[in-house]
């Protein structure tokens, strides 16, 4: 069995679940159904490329560059767009992905534009990445269970409420996009760094959308679900290699049906937490364990 | 809850079974010569990439059948990339990884050996592929890709037949060129052949572009008209040169059309009454009598007529396999130091033989078909002036 | 006189945007989600029309009518499958928007799946495709198009005030619960709204499929549809008719007098616009909203 394989299937796994993290806490925490992940990923992606690859900068500040961009570009769109209801606000996001992807097909004297960007060295190594992702979920699980975190499920629950209760909903949301903007970033550099050739079209609406379904798929509400569900999703296409041809329609497939039977996606709102673990070990029953959501 | 916990742990059971169920499902045999190729089955260019995977199989089945190789029997594993570049890189790392291909015929798309290039050079097992793209061969001036090889024409050697053509032998002077700024391909064809034709005293009166979900493409065309070109350039894939071509005819575009080999069938069976005074490149002319066995026996076996994919994919597991016996052995470093000396293999379309500086043959004679009243009539071989 | 000859493209391209925006629109307006799966409805009756007029050579008339139909059917089949379960139980809207682009994308990826990614020709339907007037060329589809399309939408507004479901649906588009106390029948008035959006794809799928071959991601056009709604005010149908034929003027336009690889950026710039300042779109400068002339 190829040890080497598996470890790059769980690399890829583990770059878009440091993306999947963001949408997850855009969606389901906050109820902002963006479309425009891929957007920040593409920014990341070759913002750190061209700092390392052109401008002869270290793989960190190169990194560090495609946060800040992200940032700033996210603190924009987010000023236009935030104060949309929910689907203008998909809208809008998807019209910022697709303004990014035309504009890195247009400044091709700088971006390479269809050509793509080549020859990028391999920064990303697997520790690194599953650092990296362990990171990103640990800080998600303090951010949903931190008054923050709380603050934006009550605006997605009910945002007029939340504002009455003297919640600045508008700078929450900021923040909340702004995180999920730097995670997407990150996300980008490193697949930039691990891949070597980045275009404009591998930043598309498709993976925007799949990014959307993993969170789905796993529970709106529960950052395990989410978590196990990118696993699950990325790992599934090399099982289902067998059937190649239908391995989309059977995705799509199994989408649905947890849509319609299971809408709260596979989890629903349940957590692991280390309480159910050490309860599980010891062999009790650990139902009650969800008593404070 | 339990119920929840339950399904979490079965379906990471089940999963986990599944992943190691599939990387364990045929293992290398040593009583066999294992080949892999990736090809996008059922993505954007299925179309192709479904001929062009037959066409692998068909050259595997014949050397099979003449005893195979080495004394031993091929085994072909064909993985589907669907035209992502994620995907085409894990398929390589599980064909050299899990299945111990010792070579590899790829597709003809330059993105994804592009990003395999640096990773082919880590895991050392061979690339035989027809990227257009230079880059995808040459890492540096003067040095290749260690374990990638092409034997298919440049996009410079495309854009330079077309232009060549159409200026010293058609006699035309002014081009309007449209191409999809977000396809590769195009843009460099389009790229090389308007260079081209500037050097050698023609005009580009126009250059319009598109990107990609485009389908009118009315409003570049009416610019292009509007300059009186002598001759309409569209160097892009099928789908949408069809509709640039109909489109081009219906607003009343009589002049020429030059194309790349995306002209090929069934591209007059999409533009009907559209398919009149076009002129393409394509690597080999269709009544070429080296071809017509091939086609006969894949037309029995699949139904359809092979496109040019297919040939590609039969030359390419062609150079493979030859190396393969020339190498002696199943070692993938031995393989490629064979393929870097690959000489007057003959394949279908040409008789390869690459330049180990290049890693690709130093140049192609490309075949000029025009389309006249719906019907291909080969012109002649064609190699422009420099 | 190339100006013209420009505007007269645009009205054209504008004309099949508009067939799909008006069907689009419709479910916006009544079920408040934007129905991605209005694109498989047109992609499948492309195919349906493609086989039916290749195998019984049929006329363009009555190929139209039996698209039309079957448009109509698929729309309502699907609502059943994929919509209905999530009404039922109250789901957010979310949900909707999530099921309709997994529904897309099943139909689309089962296509590819099935036919491998061929081409197929409509045959001719039309002896002459264009018409010219001097040195301007209009080609005849357009015109069919737009005179379908305008023909669509007064059929629609007819069925919308002057009958009785119709009635029902602008009580539906209001609020979804309350028709049914005045003893609506509202799963009806849904089925019947897909089924009128069904129709129009079905027309459109077959127009679409004449112009430019057919193909399983024709569909995809459907967001040129959204972004058209928007521009006309979402909720309004002749306003999404205007912002369709707004839409492709635009855009024929800009590639015109810019170039093609910046199109999509001026696009969705433009529908950002429109997005902050003025949401309520073009219908809304008249001081209408919902389901609405």
């Amino acid at each position: 069995m190829s040890v080497t394989f598996i470890i790059n299937v769980l690399v890829f796994a583990a770059i878009d679940l440091i993306s999947v993290l963001g949408v997850f806490a855009l969606i389901g925490l906050t109820g902002l159904f963006s479309f425009g992940q891929v957007g920040f990923m593409a920014i990341g992606a070759y913002i750190s490329a061209l700092s390392v690859t052109r401008y002869n900068l270290p793989f960190f500040v190169g990194v560090l560059m495609a946060v800040a961009l992200s940032v700033l570009v996210g603190l924009l769109i987010g000023f236009l767009t935030l104060k949309l209801r929910t689907d203008y606000f998909a809208l809008a996001t998807f019209g910022f992905a697709e303004i990014v992807k035309a504009m890195l097909n247009h400044f091709d004297s700088f971006t390479g534009g269809a050509m793509g960007l080549y020859g990028i060295p391999v920064l990303t190594s697997a520790p690194l990445v599953f650092g990296v992702a362990v990171g990103a979920v640990i800080l998600m699980r303090n951010f949903k269970n931190s008054k923050f975190g709380r603050d934006c499920i009550a605006i997605r629950t009910d945002e007029l409420a939340a504002s009455v209760m003297g919640i600045d909903v508008f700078w929450r949301k900021m923040t909340v996009f702004l995180l999920s903007a730097v995670l997407g970033a990150v996300s980008g550099a490193l697949y930039a760094f691990y891949v070597t050739y980045i275009e404009p079209d591998m930043f598309n609406w498709g993976r925007s959308v799949e990014l959307i379904i993993v969170v789905f798929f796993g529970g709106l509400n529960s950052l395990t679900g989410c978590v196990i569900s990118s696993l699950i999703l990325s790992i599934l296409p090399e099982v289902l290699r067998f059937a190649s041809e239908w391995r989309t329609v059977l995705y799509t497939l199994i989408v649905i049906v947890t849509i319609l039977f299971r809408p709260s996606g596979l989890f629903g709102s349940w957590e692991l937490s280390l309480q159910q673990i050490k309860f599980f070990r010891r062999g009790e029953n650990f139902a009650r364990s969800d008593q404070h959501k | 809850m339990k119920v929840i916990l339950r399904f979490f742990v079965l379906s990471v059971v089940v999963l986990g079974m599944g992943l190691l169920w599939s990387t364990t499902l045929e293992a290398a045999s040593e009583d066999y010569v294992v080949i892999g190729t990736i090809q996008d089955l059922s993505g954007p260019n299925a179309l192709w990439g479904q001929s062009q995977a037959r066409g692998v199989e068909m050259a595997v089945e014949d050397f099979n059948q003449r005893g195979g190789l080495l004394g031993k029997q091929i085994v072909l594993k064909t993985y589907d990339f669907k035209l992502d570049v994620q995907e085409g890189i894990n398929a390589y790392r599980r064909l050299v990884n899990q299945d111990k291909a010792c070579v590899v015929v790829g597709p003809p798309v330059s993105n994804l050996i592009l990003a395999l290039a640096p990773i082919a050079e880590e895991l050392k097992v061979p690339i035989v592929g027809e990227p257009s793209d230079e880059r995808a061969t040459t890492k540096s001036p003067g040095e290749p890709w260690g374990f990638v090889f092409a034997s298919q024409p440049t996009c410079k050697e495309y854009g330079y037949t077309m232009a060549g053509y159409a200026i010293k032998e058609l006699g035309l002077k002014k081009f309007g060129v449209i191409y999809n700024k977000a396809n590769a391909w195009g843009a460099m064809i389009a790229e090389a052949f308007m260079n081209y034709a500037k050097d050698h005293g023609a005009e580009i009166v126009s250059e319009q572009t598109f990107l990609w979900g485009d389908t009118d493409f009315r409003a570049q065309l009416t610019k292009i008209k509007d300059t009186q070109p002598d001759a309409l350039v569209v160097p892009e894939y099928l789908q949408q040169a069809a509709q640039i071509t109909k489109q081009a005819r219906e607003m009343g575009m009589m002049i020429p059309i030059v194309g790349p080999n995306s002209f090929t069938p069934p591209m007059v069976d999409l533009i009907g009454s559209a398919a009149n005074n076009i002129y393409f490149v394509n690597n080999c002319a269709f009544d070429d009598p080296n071809l017509q066995e091939f086609i006969a026996e894949y037309k029995e076996k699949y139904g359809v007529d092979p496109t040019t994919n297919a040939f590609f994919g039969y030359d390419n597991t062609l150079i493979a396999l030859n190396a393969i016996e020339r190498a002696g052995s199943t070692d993938p470093v031995a393989i490629r130091n064979a393929l870097a000396q690959t000489k007057d293999v003959k394949g279908l379309i040409y008789t390869y033989t690459f330049d180990p500086t290049l890693h690709r043959p130093k140049q192609f004679v490309a075949t000029v078909i025009k389309i006249v009243d719906g019907k291909y009539i080969t012109v002649g071989k064609y190699l422009p002036e420099p | 006189m190339l100006l013209l000859q420009q505007l007269i493209n645009g009205l054209s391209l504008g004309s099949v945007y508009a067939l799909i925006s008006v069907g689009f629109a419709l479910i916006f307006s009544v079920l408040k989600f934007s129905n991605f799966a209005h694109g498989s409805v047109i992609m499948l009756s492309a195919y349906f029309g493609l086989w039916i007029s290749n195998r019984f050579a049929t006329s363009l008339w009555l190929t139209l009518l039996l698209c039309a139909l079957a448009g109509g059917i698929v729309a309502v089949i699907i609502e059943k499958i994929g919509f209905r379960p999530i009404r039922l139980r109250g789901g957010s809207t979310i949900y909707f928007f999530v099921s309709s682009i997994s529904i897309s994308l099943f139909f689309e990826s089962f296509m590819t799946a099935l036919l491998g990614g061929q081409f197929y020709m409509y045959r001719n339907f039309f002896k002459e495709t264009t018409i010219s007037l001097g040195k301007l060329i209009i080609p005849w589809t357009s015109v069919l198009t737009l005179i379908v399309s305008s023909g669509a939408l007064i059929f629609l507004l007819y069925v919308l005030y002057r009958t009785r479901i119709g009635i029902a649906i602008r009580a539906a588009s209001t609020d979804l619960f309350t028709p049914n106390l005045m003893g609506a029948d509202v799963d009806l008035i849904v089925s019947v709204t897909f089924f009128l959006s069904g129709v129009l794809a079905g027309i459109s799928g077959l127009f679409l499929g004449i112009n430019l071959t057919v193909y399983p991601q024709i569909g995809g056009l459907v967001i040129k549809g959204f972004v058209a709604t928007v521009i006309g005010g979402l909720g309004s149908l002749s306003g999404a008719v205007f912002g369709a034929l707004l839409l492709g003027m635009g855009e024929t336009l800009i590639t015109a007098y810019l170039g093609g690889s910046v199109t999509p950026i001026f696009s969705f710039s433009i529908m950002f616009i429109f997005l902050l300042l003025k949401p309520e779109g073009i219908a809304g400068l008249f001081g209408r909203s919902k389901l609405s002339l």
